[in-house]
């Protein structure tokens, strides 16, 4: 990697960027500038305006007005490949990996070496190593990338960037998905490519990291920059502060509810898949919030579709209030007050065109419909009330949900489970790509909802928030549950020595 | 008399496509009038004629020595083919005291060079002595070749390819001349002069497009006060042609006629009908389906050109045996059949109601 | 909530469905259709004349009605290919068991229905239950559906038929009647077209059908029964076609065994051009059907002003891919 040899102080100026879609002011005027060599963080609440900007720098939308400046010439990106030739490279939120080509072919998508029309495989095999080697990336060049894990391809990004010879790379939320052991490895890849000389714009919503790893922090809030400060004058609060404008409720734990009668008593339930689920048993009671710990692919999720009818079971047995029940299907599970919001907003929640009241309206439509007819205006009545009680950020709640930041649209998903009046409700990583206030409104209301005597069963990746919530703990290692903890006690130790399988049962 | 008229001026017609898009169900095999027979042909056999013999050539009264079987390969995907296969039948009854075996034979549902080469090709494996097919595509040419050369005689009937191939002669109508026979037809009716449609089947179809030439150039050459409209396709279907001839009716209000070259003429005829203008407004069409001769008979169509399918099913293998057991040949090796012109008045001669 | 709505669900209805009418796509291709229109009656004097324009609403009245389902399978993200040949299929049933069996009219129309209702209801379960793709599933049954029809044609005897006479007044007002100078069969097109849009824009089943469409796995696990919605799609399909077979074979007296081909391609341009997306979740019956009134006034028009048949083709390819082309261009210049 060729040092930077450009004169300027910054490698990349944006200086008073504004971008308009529609009625909806993204960016106001906005300024970012990156050092080379530096991490820059870029904060901010979803809906702040970073993605915009990032598809402003990665040549997806044009800028409406304002300047960028990159390695000392002023750009304009009309198409992504021109902004990868300008020696930008993006890791976006959602992987941009083919998974039925091998990393090699990911990684040279596009950039082929080609002699008299022939790939040549050898070489493009040697080049792919080295990169991989640089990011810390052990597999082989020919893997299928579909195979890989989800940190692993994220590496595979990466290490594209660098066989792009990038000079700045941008990363947004990058470790959303990662456990903190990749994690870990995330950064000291991010130290090494510092090295290098190649600048990082750092997009995260986890202050701590930030704090981290960061050289520089800017941000943004409802489209405008708020100012950009050295991590040495950085703290939590003042992050916090800049980015939401408030200081963030704090979360009391509220003392767990015992009641006598479990809502909730699953019993040795089996199923075959991936993880094979084996003799998972727990209850859930009124009131209770049950947190659901352990790596990806543990069998958190399987066990919860498991329960919501959406797989079939092969064995167990399943009692709501008492009485055994089977569903076949979600919309029998529904029937009977189980909800689930699932993971994975935009492939399993959300009609990303259809309007917000629709996508809050349908999982109680057919309730609320006598004779099968929609009341609009009841329909609407429903959507408004979502709205104000979540404060979920609208134009109107006619505007498709595509247009809502990613925080407003877990909040449409949880409204429409919420209109179900569920008695029990599945959370499968609420927070998941969520901002701070979108957060902290999250949990506000999953304490409200355990108040009421919902059940709640909480499934996430982020120990912090398990620990802080979960009244009790279900910790599940390869498809099995290896221990119950007491929410109050739990460290994070404890959690992550059940979660690998090395306390428990699995052990 | 009317008949004898326009046997004469006519002689045309068939159409194998265009058949399959207008099909014919003539309750009773036309049997043609009787006329003085011809002087026997020279050595030489002429490019075309239309024999007196048409549909009732008698085999030669002379036994072969062996066995013989002849394959006839047809289409039965519409009511044109009910005729065909009859004339076919009827051959294989009169052939059958003679030792020879005729078999009707459909090898597929549409006539593609595909599926009735592969009945070529099979036949020959199963050494028929002499074959008669459909050959409307230019894929055939090779296949009725082949036939040819390992000494298996092959006529064809209905169809032709552009092509020239090696058969021995073909039975069936000249789409051009039948096109030139409907123009003529047509400025009878309307006196000639006025405003005229054109709804053909498919500009892709060949036969159709000759019947729209033959029935262009007559009127151009012959009726110049005769306007002739841009034409359309109805895609041989009744209803596209019941709403063009609405268009066309209101978009001409002093128009004299309308030409159907294919399928669905009787939609236009409805169309005539509904708008109150019958015997204003002239239909000219082919072929004897049930439906447009019930038009035919109202009076809605003027005329309607007829072939002898029962000829062109009947005379091949008859033809095919007397070749090659009494070494006569046709008179002429393109055998263009009659194209009988129905109207109102002649109507019951051709055509009795089947329900 | 329930109080405050059930004195509005009228009032609600209108709303949603003038909004339908002039959702983005919709106006614009109602816009081309009025440009069309405007040209064609200074271009021709007999273009506004009110027989010609019953004649282009008639014209059009097939397509659009079985337009209805080919609008709710395309935004379910599916496709039907046979709605032509079940067209043909259901028309020549009713024919055939009035000319061969002697059945009653009606009866025979009610089974013709529900043969067409069944060849849908076997492609919905083809791809629901087996997971064949609907376009090889509906392929499969163009194909089927056209055999049986020819089958039904030569009748039980094997004689060849192409046309099989249905006789009967009710059944040819259903396709030519007149009430006063209006066609029966544009009545028929108006009151359908209205209900099954009431239906997708007010019924639970009408808005779990955008849901399947738009993001099929959320709508299960939103307690959407998406088979359920996908059999009735198909199924609606297959018995609109059965009842465009009828009318066209009323309208001619005749059930045509070429009827109806090539017919699925009009329908599919029809909502495709009014602005349903093969991609799924979307798509409006009051689309499909300008997309429908496009295409019947090109063809008029051209026969009108006496221009080349070619030419119409050829017009109406570029109609289809403008329609869509210009959505793109539109799409492109608001994304986030």
């Amino acid at each position: 990697m060729a040092p930077i040899t450009d004169n300027s102080d910054f490698l990349l100026q944006v200086i008073g960027v504004s971008k308009r879609f529609g009625g909806v002011q993204a960016l106001r005027d906005v300024h970012l500038e990156v050092r080379p060599g530096e991490v820059h963080a870029l904060v901010g609440e979803n809906g702040a305006g970073k993605t915009t900007l990032i598809n402003i720098l990665g040549g997806i939308v044009p800028r409406d007005s304002g300047r960028v400046i990159f390695r000392g010439q002023e750009v304009v990106f009309n198409t992504p490949a021109e902004s990868q030739h300008a020696g930008i490279a993006i890791i976006h939120q959602e992987l941009a990996t083919i998974p039925a080509l091998s990393v090699m072919e990911n990684i040279y998508m596009g950039r082929m070496e080609a002699r008299g029309g022939w790939i040549n495989w050898r070489s493009m095999e040697e080049a792919t190593r080295r990169v991989t080697d640089l990011v810390g990336l052990d597999v082989s060049p020919r893997a299928i990338v579909g195979d890989l894990t989800i940190s692993q391809r994220q590496l595979v990004e990466i290490a594209k960037a660098l066989a792009a010879d990038a000079r700045l790379v941008i990363m947004d939320e990058p470790n959303s998905s990662l456990t903190e052991r990749e994690t870990e490895r995330l950064f000291e890849v991010i130290a090494r490519l510092k090295q290098q000389g190649v600048a990082i714009i750092y997009v995260s919503h986890r202050i701590e990291e930030v704090l981290r790893i960061a050289d520089r922090i800017t941000a943004f809030r409802d489209g405008r920059y708020v100012g950009t400060i050295d991590r040495a004058e950085a703290s939590v609060a003042k992050i916090i502060n800049m980015m939401v404008g408030r200081d963030l409720a704090n979360l009391t734990r509220r003392a767990p509810t015992d009641s006598a009668a479990p809502l909730l008593e699953v019993r040795n339930l089996s199923r075959r898949g991936k993880p094979n689920l084996q003799n998972i048993s727990f209850t859930l009671h009124r009131g209770e919030i049950l947190g659901f710990a352990g790596l990806v692919g543990a069998g958190r999720s399987e066990t919860a579709r498991a329960i919501f009818g959406a797989d079939p079971i092969d064995a167990g047995e399943i009692l709501l209030e008492g009485r055994p029940v089977r569903f076949r299907s979600p919309k029998e599970a529904i029937a009977c007050g189980v909800g689930m919001v699932p993971e994975e907003r935009k492939r399993l929640g959300l009609f990303m065109n259809m309007p917000v009241r629709y996508n809050i309206g349908l999982a109680s439509l057919p309730a609320r419909s006598p004779a099968g007819i929609v009341q609009h205006a009841g329909e609407r009545n429903l959507a408004e009330e979502f709205v104000r009680k979540l404060s979920i950020k609208l134009s109107s709640i006619d505007a498709p949900v595509k247009s809502l930041s990613g925080g407003n649209q877990q909040k449409t998903v949880l409204a429409r489970w919420l209109a179900t009046h569920p008695r029990v409700l599945i959370l499968d990583e609420p927070t998941h790509g969520v901002d701070v206030g979108a957060k902290a409104d999250i949990y506000r209301l999953m304490r409200d909802l355990a108040a009421e005597g919902i059940g709640i069963i909480l499934i996430s990746s982020e120990l912090p928030e398990i620990l802080n919530m979960s009244d009790r703990i279900v910790v599940m290692w390869q498809g099995r549950v290896t221990g119950i903890l007491d929410g109050r006690t739990a460290t994070e130790e404890q959690v992550m020595a059940y979660a690998t399988g090395m306390a428990g049962q699995g052990a | 008399m009317k008949v004898n008229r326009l046997l004469s001026a006519s002689m045309a017609l068939a159409a194998l496509l265009a058949a399959c898009a207008a099909p014919a169900r003539p309750a009773v095999p036309t049997a043609p009038p009787a006329e003085p027979a011809q002087p026997p042909a020279a050595a030489a056999p002429k490019e075309m004629c239309t024999p007196a013999d048409e549909g009732v050539v008698k085999p030669v009264d002379q036994k072969p020595d062996k066995p013989m079987k002849i394959a006839v390969l047809g289409l039965e995907n519409n009511p044109f083919w009910i005729p065909v296969k009859e004339g076919a039948l009827k051959a294989a009854e009169e052939l059958k005291p003679y030792g020879v075996t005729v078999e009707w034979i459909v090898p597929g549902d549409q006539h593609t060079s595909e599926v009735f080469g592969q009945a070529i090709e099979s036949a020959i494996v199963k050494r028929y002595d002499a074959i008669a097919t459909v050959a409307g595509d230019a894929g055939m040419v090779p296949f009725i070749n082949r036939a040819v050369e390992a000494g298996i005689p092959v006529a064809t009937f209905n169809s032709e390819t552009a092509e020239p191939n090696k058969r021995l002669f073909f039975v069936g109508a000249d789409l051009y001349l039948q096109g030139q026979t409907a123009g003529k037809a047509m400025a009878e009716a309307i006196g000639g002069k006025g405003k005229v449609a054109i709804i053909t089947g498919f500009f892709a179809v060949e036969a159709h497009e000759l019947r729209r030439k033959g029935f262009e150039d007559y009127i151009k050459q012959n009726h110049p006060d005769i306007t002739i409209l841009p034409p359309v396709e109805n895609q041989d279907k009744a209803d596209i042609a019941f709403s063009q001839a609405k268009d066309f009716m209101t978009a001409n209000p002093d128009l004299a006629g309308i030409y159907v070259t294919a399928g669905g003429p009787f939609g236009a005829a409805r169309a005539v009908e509904e708008a109150g203008m019958t015997g204003k407004v002239k239909v000219i069409s082919f072929d004897f389906v049930d439906e447009t001769m019930e038009y035919v008979k109202k009076g809605v169509i003027s005329a309607t050109i007829g072939q002898n399918p029962f000829a062109q099913g009947h005379d091949p293998a008859i033809r095919l045996y007397n070749y090659l057991v009494g070494k006569v040949q046709p008179e002429c090796v393109k055998l263009v059949t009659r194209a009988d012109l129905v109207t109102k008045d002649n109507i019951d001669q051709f055509w009795k109601p089947s329900q | 909530m329930s109080e405050q709505t059930a004195d509005l669900p009228v009032k609600r209805a209108r709303v949603s469905v003038w909004s339908g009418i002039f959702r983005a796509r919709e106006t614009s291709v109602f816009a081309a259709l009025v440009v069309l229109v405007v040209v064609m009656s200074f271009a021709s004097p007999y273009f506004l004349a009110p027989e010609n324009i019953f004649n282009v609403l008639r014209n059009m009245s097939t397509i659009s009605i079985v337009a209805i389902g080919m609008t709710m399978v395309i935004i379910t993200g599916g496709i039907d290919l046979s709605v032509g040949s079940v067209l043909a299929m259901s028309a020549m049933m009713t024919a055939r068991l009035m000319v061969e069996f002697g059945f009653d009219p009606w009866l025979a129309f009610v089974i013709g229905l529900l043969f067409g209702a069944l060849a849908g209801l076997v492609n919905g379960l083809i791809i629901t239950k087996v997971q064949v793709n609907p376009f090889i599933t509906t392929m499969g049954m163009m194909s089927i559906g056209r055999g049986l029809t020819y089958l039904l044609a030569s009748g039980l005897r094997g004689t060849v038929a192409s046309n099989i006479p249905m006789r009967d007044p009710g059944l040819n007002f259903l396709g030519g009647g007149y009430i006063g100078p209006v066609p029966f069969p544009v009545i028929e097109m108006a009151v359908l077209v209205i209900v099954a849009s009431l239906f997708l824009s007010n019924t639970v089943l009408g808005r779990q059908i955008y849901a399947v469409g738009s993001n099929e796995q959320a709508a299960r696990l939103s307690g959407v029964d998406v088979d359920r919605v996908r059999l009735f799609c198909y199924t609606l399909t297959g018995l609109l076609a059965a009842l465009a077979g009828v009318m066209t074979a009323g309208l001619l007296s005749n059930a045509a065994t070429n009827a109806g081909l090539g017919t699925e391609l009009d329908v599919i341009a029809a909502a495709v051009i009014g602005g349903a997306s093969l991609a799924g979740g979307q798509g409006t019956v009051y689309g499909a059907v300008i997309g429908a009134a496009i295409m019947a006034v090109l063809r008029n028009a051209f026969v009108l002003l006496g221009l080349p048949a070619y030419m119409q083709t050829i017009s109406i390819g570029v109609v289809i891919i403008l329609a869509v082309a210009l959505d793109r261009l539109r799409r492109r210049g608001q994304t986030t």
